[in-house]
């Protein structure tokens, strides 16, 4: 209770942020202007007469975003009344928006490095219609902003229906020791962040281009020649430095990410805290979690460490593959796991009831047929002769193989409240939800599929779709039928 | 917070939708589509027909000079408009929605089939869009939003609007609580 007379107290007027704000305006402006217009800058600095003028030019832009930033620092003003936080804001027209405390997912914390080193922090607000519109607090007082945050917190469960108390104060789920950082850091996904790093690469190359063949061309010309000849000797050496950049990037890329990371299960939130240069804090109350998602590698199984991923409500449209609105936790045990299952799905205990649903055989053929024919007609383009039997007969063992171990891992586990998807076969990944949480449900069957009496059903949740492929029909209807009970049955709020 | 019962249902108690009867859309619907699929076909088939026919006339271009891939071009277009035809003329009775006490529910498609339900508590508004064709031949599309994802989330295009406005009355008085 103390905590939102505090927060009353505190910010029960309009005011401003702190003056540090203008800097992070500055240099978003700074950072738009030069995303914006950066093949124009470009163009510009190689010719002649915009170079005679290029003072007066810099010192023009400077000044305007400089105005702009502190004008909108001074426009930019907040409050909070009984049961909303209200924002004033705008550069030249005025906009007010209110966003009641029961519409806000979660409060996240987040510190740049220099943030840190005068003690502010940018308090982001999460709703879940708002997509877009802005409304984050760029520079608060570390202090103030924890007064905000609980504040807002506290305030909005008195709002909502009460929960009843679970009886725990604070379970941790991760900590992450340095020791524990470094199995994270060494089992990122190496090749995938090296190529996306090499993909950056290529990209900054283009605008550089003619300064890189500037430099080129005051290589003599026999280095030239000789490189001609022996430029397959560097194929390898080009290939392991690949590796070593990658495993580099991305260790670091984790490293710097998740450093002394700590993710506690309070009574009614998770809160998760990490990164080294940049500092976040994300809480997500219990009840706004839509979907909990598990996803490890053969190495993380290998070190018995899942990454888990929690979704909640978001007005972007975010399927599996796309990230959605979720906060990724790495490094966390089985154990820990089953912790925070059991809260955020209260009711997975009590039951004991479990049914395993599994897919059509279908599924397998398909599988396998796939499997051939890529693995053929790769083998095929790629070689000749008699090898080619011999590496086609390898393909379709392997596809055999593959597509059995592929299909044995892909099932359903259903408690009458809380479904599960387990995918995958060397990458696993595991999404649990609850029915009564679902938007709402889809099948979906084409000519071939009905003939075969299969169906894919697709469970819509606010935080994205997740679909199982290929059930047996009656299975799926009955899933379906189950769901809709569920959700219309359920008086329990669903957000 | 109130007691929550859940008590164990057995799976045929449950109300089935998948058996249950679709309410089917307006024959205006129907012949609205089958015109679109008609002009279309009959505008590309005189293309085609015109394309050869001045081919054949043509001395520099001969019929049997006309490369292959134009050949496979337009044997593919008519299978796919002679597909679309199908799955118009098949798949329109398989087309129609059903309004239940607390869910609504669509279905459509001959060679893609979808089921779709969306539960009234789960909506967050509804949309009757109408536009200058519509209204011409007195249709409209029903557009249904939940919450999680940027676009509607059921759409049912081709509705009378008398039935739309229904549902959507029988939404507001029953649906959001």
């Amino acid at each position: 209770m103390e905590s939102i007379e505090g927060l009353q107290q505190a910010f029960g007027e309009p005011r401003r942020q702190h003056f540090l704000g203008t800097i992070r305006y500055f240099s978003r402006n700074i950072n738009l202007l030069v995303r914006s217009f950066f093949p124009i800058l470009a163009g510009l600095a190689l010719s002649d007469e915009f170079r005679q003028y290029i003072e007066v030019i810099a010192v023009v832009v400077f000044a305007l975003i400089t105005i702009a930033a502190f004008v909108e620092f001074w426009r930019f003003r907040f409050h909070v009344n009984n049961h909303s936080i209200i924002i004033e804001k705008g550069l030249l027209e005025r906009e007010v928006i209110a966003i009641p405390f029961d519409r806000i997912q979660a409060l996240h914390l987040e510190q740049a490095p220099w943030q840190r080193l005068v003690g502010l922090t940018k308090l982001k607000i999460d709703t879940a219609g708002t997509s877009g519109a802005e409304v984050d607090l760029q520079a608060l007082n570390l202090s103030e902003a924890n007064v905000l945050r609980d504040g807002i917190m506290a305030a909005r469960s008195v709002l909502a229906s009460p929960v009843p108390e679970r009886g725990v104060d604070s379970l941790p789920l991760v900590h992450l020791s340095p020791k524990a950082l470094l199995k994270v850091g060494l089992t990122q996904d190496h090749l995938r962040n090296g190529f996306i790093a090499l993909g950056a690469v290529i990209a900054l190359y283009e605008p550089f281009k003619s300064l890189i063949d500037t430099w080129l061309s005051l290589v003599p010309k026999m280095y030239w020649s000789i490189l001609s000849w022996t430029w397959f000797l560097f194929i390898p050496l080009g290939v392991f430095l690949f590796l070593i950049l990658s495993f580099i990037v991305s260790s670091a890329g984790a490293i710097l990410r998740y450093f002394n990371l700590k993710a506690v299960l309070y009574d009614r939130e998770i809160s998760l805290k990490a990164g080294l240069l940049r500092r976040f804090e994300y809480r997500i109350p219990l009840a706004k979690i839509q979907i909990l998602e598990w996803r490890s590698t053969l190495m993380r199984r290998a070190l018995s460490i899942e990454t888990l991923r929690v979704f909640q409500a978001s007005a972007q449209e975010s399927d599996s593959s796309s990230k959605g609105l979720s906060m990724s936790v790495p490094g966390i045990s089985k154990e820990a796991s089953s912790n925070l299952a059991s809260a955020v799905f209260e009711s997975m205990q009590e039951n004991s009831e479990v049914e395993r649903i599994e897919p059509s055989i279908y599924l397998y053929y398909r599988f396998l047929i796939l499997r051939i024919l890529i693995g053929s007609a790769a083998v095929i383009a790629a070689s000749s002769g008699g090898a080619l039997l011999f590496l086609i007969g390898g393909v379709i063992v392997w596809s055999f193989h593959s597509a059995r171990k592929k299909f044995e891992n892909y099932w359903l586990l259903v408690t009458p409240d809380v479904c599960q998807i387990y995918d995958g076969w060397l990458r696993k990944k595991r999404s649990m939800f609850s029915f009564f949480k679902l938007q709402r449900v889809a099948l979906y069957q084409n000519t071939l599929m009905r003939k075969r009496g299969v169906a894919h059903i697709t469970f819509a949740t606010a935080a994205g779709n997740r679909t199982f492929k290929f059930l047996n029909e009656n299975d799926a209807k009955r899933l379906y039928d189950w769901s809709l009970m569920k959700i219309e049955q359920g008086s329990r709020n669903w957000m | 917070m109130e007691v929550f019962e859940n008590n164990m249902l057995s799976l045929e108690a449950l109300p089935e939708l998948v058996a249950q009867d679709f309410e089917k859309l307006p024959n205006r619907y129907f012949r609205l589509r089958i015109w679109t699929w008609g002009i279309v076909l009959s505008l590309s088939f005189c293309i085609m027909l015109g394309g050869l026919l001045w081919a054949a006339f043509n001395d520099e271009v001969l019929l049997t000079n006309v490369p292959v891939i134009l050949w496979v071009f337009c044997i593919a277009w008519l299978l796919f408009i002679s597909l679309w035809g199908v799955s118009e003329f098949r798949g329109f009775h398989l087309r129609g929605y059903a309004v239940r006490e607390r869910d609504l529910s669509f279905r459509s498609g001959y060679f893609f089939h979808t089921y779709t339900t969306v539960p009234f508590n789960r909506l967050q508004h509804s949309e009757v869009s109408q536009g200058p064709l519509s209204r011409a031949v007195r249709l409209c599309t029903l557009k249904i939003y939940t919450a999680g994802s940027s676009g509607a989330n059921l759409s049912i295009a081709g509705m009378d609007p008398v039935d739309a406005q229904r549902i959507r009355d029988y939404i507001d008085d029953n649906g959001i609580d």
